[in-house]
């Protein structure tokens, strides 16, 4: 490994109005290496990167060296001009304009002064693309990409820039296991050429697999900065959480009773799709696997209402319903924790109180009038029940941390006292702790009784938790998987669309 | 004693925090001044044409305030305004009883409420421009019927008894204006159905994921909307004995700036009847001080037009000092 410091970054503090969030941390990043930064949320990952690529100031007496040379950024496009490239969890490309323009978006090649040379444009994006080792074509429209693609489309424009250091911001938290497989082959390639990648990430088997050094963060400050093959998985999460935590995951059920609470059969959500049929039982949490995007989000959709149906029949503790409405659903106890917290599942500028009460106002009302009495103590019922942390009920949910998010969204469908609740990506971009509360939770709820469905794209997640695992591939249940034989293999095999399709 | 005096404090502080404390005081320094320096303000006939601007505004402003918190708009609301009273004249010119002109009034207006209901709802057409083209539609419509021109509400000496009746020195319309914005604020704050409004306006989709028929709603606050603008259409053309073709046109715009002055957004799931009262005597306040310090009534739409570009700046940099605070949470 090049052992010559690129960035140094020396004394960085910043405080918000109310908080502090980054207490003098110093971080150095060497040449070509990849340098995981990781911590809980709220941790000051982000704000750190944030002054690193130029988007926060950092308070006085923080200074920042490139290659030796202070430099104060005064924006994004200052450290983009000193070579460093930020690639958000969100992409800002332009979905109505090819890969070339939105890479070189602002500085297109120019013909006679002002003419736009697409040809020659398309040519140096193309072998941009190619060096990277990415299969994209430089003349496809953005809006026709997979989110794989813009991720790539993103680093390449970083690379246009001549960037010497890359930060990418949780790169994986939306891709498939195929598709990260690909962006590790590129990380590893840029680190090759001698570019340093900054990577943040909540997930420890990616740290463990590609990087080189990692930097623990806890509370605003830098607890410690470690060669990778210097420490174990368990040191890392005892660096992040300052404690031991533990087992990672709740024991797993020993009296799944052979009671079924949730039964559907030829279940189809589009016009000539294979029918979709499972059964849940009381005791167990049943967990969904599968890549992204091959349709179990979907299946939960049609079974609460919220996606049409083409077929299929339901049944509740052996009753029929119909479900035909999420809002029929939920008076049925169907409870649906959906995966996009921030634009599908919390009104974050309302407070945590009218969150809570969204999906069932009458439990918090005598008739059609809200008791404002009531109201507030359920949300403080479950804001101390899931440990939830905040000033108050009245708090909007905007300024809560991911993982508090997450439990409000919880709360919601708690609220209605289901008798099934499906959650989807429980824990996707939570910190540790939170993550293992929910976990617990969610065991919880299956011992009293509560149906449990899992929807999950972490694979650990899936074999820590569930008691019995059905593999999703191409819309298709393909296979089940339940006790002992849980584990990566098998349900790799699967979901992969290796193994046979068994039903 | 040490405790009560923080209780009292938080709440102080907590009244103090909310945008109608803001607006309230504005109002009151506005009324200070202005009775201070001119001497016509606090005549009883003054203060009796601002309650009755406020009236007229003030319906509207709780239609805009639905709409505002629904995450919609609706610019279609003065035109039907105008059109309701419209419609009472021509159905009583034609003999039609005049309460049951005004209930046909009202139909019909709802039915366009539905229209719009149906189109920016259901079929998802941008909500300005919608409310806009529905505005031209309706403000033609009233074109056509009365071929331009003023035409005079035939009432009978009972109704008009009635319009013209007085209750503690202020007008019916006034009163029926305060019962109307005290009900909707009640509604608004207290009732599992309107409740949704703000879980619509605020993040649609999750008002969706959370079980709530979006759909449904919109095109409830449409139809009520269309039903406010034509309770005030109504009431405007019997206090005036006559239906003029350019009623009410304008108006939305004059009391968008006054329930976003007044704290609603219009990005939606914020907004009070409280607050857009404020507002509108805020406006009104605004329109008095031109006429009562004899400026030329020409300013009065540039005023109007200033007041509305700075409550959408004040409204645009709340939203954008919250999405500061929300990057930060999300470190």
């Amino acid at each position: 490994m090049n052992e010559q410091i690129l960035l140094r970054a020396e004394h960085i503090s910043k405080t918000f109005p109310g908080t502090r969030a980054l207490k003098d941390v110093s971080l150095s990043i060497r040449k070509g290496e990849v340098h995981a930064l990781m911590g809980e949320n709220g941790a000051g990952k982000s704000t750190l990167s944030n002054i690193i690529g130029g988007i926060f100031r950092p308070d006085d007496g923080g200074r920042i060296f490139l290659d030796g040379k202070e430099c104060v950024f005064h924006n994004a496009m200052d450290s983009q001009r000193e070579g460093i490239a930020f690639v958000h969890q969100e992409t800002a490309l332009i979905p109505a304009l090819n890969v070339a323009d939105n890479i070189f978006a602002g500085r297109a090649p120019r013909k006679a002064g002002i003419f736009v040379d697409s040809g020659r444009m398309k040519q140096e994006a193309q072998k941009i693309i190619d060096n990277m080792g990415a299969q994209i074509s430089a003349g496809a429209m953005v809006r026709d990409l997979t989110i794989a693609n813009l991720q790539m489309v993103e680093i390449a424009k970083a690379l246009s820039l001549n960037c010497k250091l890359l930060i990418l911001d949780e790169p994986t938290s939306s891709l498939s296991l195929a598709d990260t497989r690909k962006l590790f082959d590129i990380v590893r390639r840029l680190r090759e050429q001698g570019i340093a990648i900054l990577y943040i990430s909540h997930r420890m088997s990616e740290i463990f697999e590609l990087c080189d050094t990692l930097t623990v963060m806890r509370d605003g400050q830098a607890v410690a900065t470690r060669k990778v093959s210097d420490v174990t998985p368990d040191d890392v999460v005892k660096m992040m959480v300052g404690r031991e935590i533990g087992s990672q995951y709740p024991e797993k059920s020993t009296k799944i009773l052979d009671e079924v609470i949730f039964r559907c059969e030829g279940l189809a959500f589009a016009p000539d799709f294979r029918e979709i049929g499972f059964s849940l039982r009381r005791g167990e949490i049943l967990g969904f696997s599968g890549l992204v995007g091959a349709g179990r989000s979907e299946i939960m959709e049609a079974i609460t209402g919220l996606r049409r149906r083409y077929g299929g029949r339901l049944w509740l503790e052996g009753g029929e319903i119909h479900n035909r409405t999420l809002g029929e659903a939920t008076r049925n106890g169907f409870g649906f924790v959906n995966e996009d917290r921030k634009t599908a599942g919390l009104c974050l500028d309302m407070s945590i109180k009218t969150n809570v009460s969204a999906a069932d106002l009458s439990n918090v009302a005598n008739g059609p009038v809200i008791s404002s009495r009531k109201e507030r103590a359920q949300a403080k019922s479950y804001v101390r029940g899931l440990n939830i942390k905040a000033w108050g009920v009245e708090q909007p949910c905007a300024t809560l941390s991911g993982g508090n998010q997450q439990k409000v969204m919880l709360a919601k469908w708690l609220a209605i006292r289901p008798r099934v609740l499906i959650m989807d990506e429980p824990t996707k971009g939570i910190d540790v702790g939170a993550k293992k509360e929910i976990h617990e939770l969610l065991r919880q709820l299956a011992e009293k009784g509560v149906g449990v469905i899992v929807i999950s794209s972490d694979l650990p997640e899936i074999i820590g938790l569930c008691d019995r695992v059905i593999v999703v591939y191409e819309h298709k249940i393909v296979g089940e998987v339940s006790g002992g034989d849980i584990n990566e293999q098998e349900i790799m095999q699967y979901a992969s669309g290796n193994a046979a399709v068994c039903r | 004693m040490e405790m009560k005096n923080n209780r009292f404090l938080k709440t102080f502080k907590k009244l103090a925090g909310a945008r109608e404390f803001t607006v309230l005081v504005l109002v009151l320094l506005a009324v200070i001044l202005m009775s201070a320096t001119n001497p016509i303000f606090l005549r009883s006939t003054n203060i009796q044409s601002v309650l009755l601007g406020l009236a007229a505004d003030g319906i509207l402003a709780v239609a805009i305030t639905f709409a505002c918190i629904t995450g919609v708009f609706d610019f279609s609301i003065g035109a039907m305004m105008g059109f309701a009273g419209m419609l009472l004249a021509v159905f009583s010119q034609k003999g039609i009883n005049i309460w049951l002109a005004a209930v046909l009034a009202l139909l019909v207006c709802m039915g366009f409420g539905l229209i719009n209901g149906l189109l920016i709802g259901k079929i998802r057409l941008n909500a300005l421009i919608a409310s806009m083209g529905m505005q031209k539609v309706i403000h033609g419509v009233v074109y056509v019927i009365s071929a331009g021109l003023p035409i005079r509400v035939l009432t009978t000496p009972a109704f008009k008894n009635l319009s013209q009746f007085r209750f503690m020195g202020l007008q019916m319309f006034v009163w029926i204006y305060f019962v109307i914005a005290v009900v909707a604020e009640i509604l608004l704050r207290y009732t599992t159905p309107l409740r949704k409004l703000y879980y619509t306006g605020s993040n649609e989709k999750a008002a969706v994921f959370s079980g709530i028929n979006t759909v449904r709603v919109k095109i409830c606050v449409y139809i009520t909307t269309a039903s406010l603008a034509a309770v005030s259409g109504i009431l405007y053309a019997t206090r005036f004995g006559s239906a003029t073709p350019d009623a009410g046109i304008g108006t939305e715009m004059t009391v968008l700036s006054a329930a976003v002055i007044g704290g609603a957004s219009i990005k939606g799931g914020e907004g009070s009847v409280l607050g857009t009262f404020l507002g509108v005597i805020l406006m009104n306040l605004l329109n008095n001080a031109l006429v009562i310090y004899r400026l030329d009534v020409f300013w009065q739409t540039l005023c109007e037009g200033l007041v509305l570009l700075a409550a959408i700046v004040i409204d645009y940099s709340i939203h954008a000092s919250r999405n500061r605070q929300r990057l930060k949470s999300s470190t």
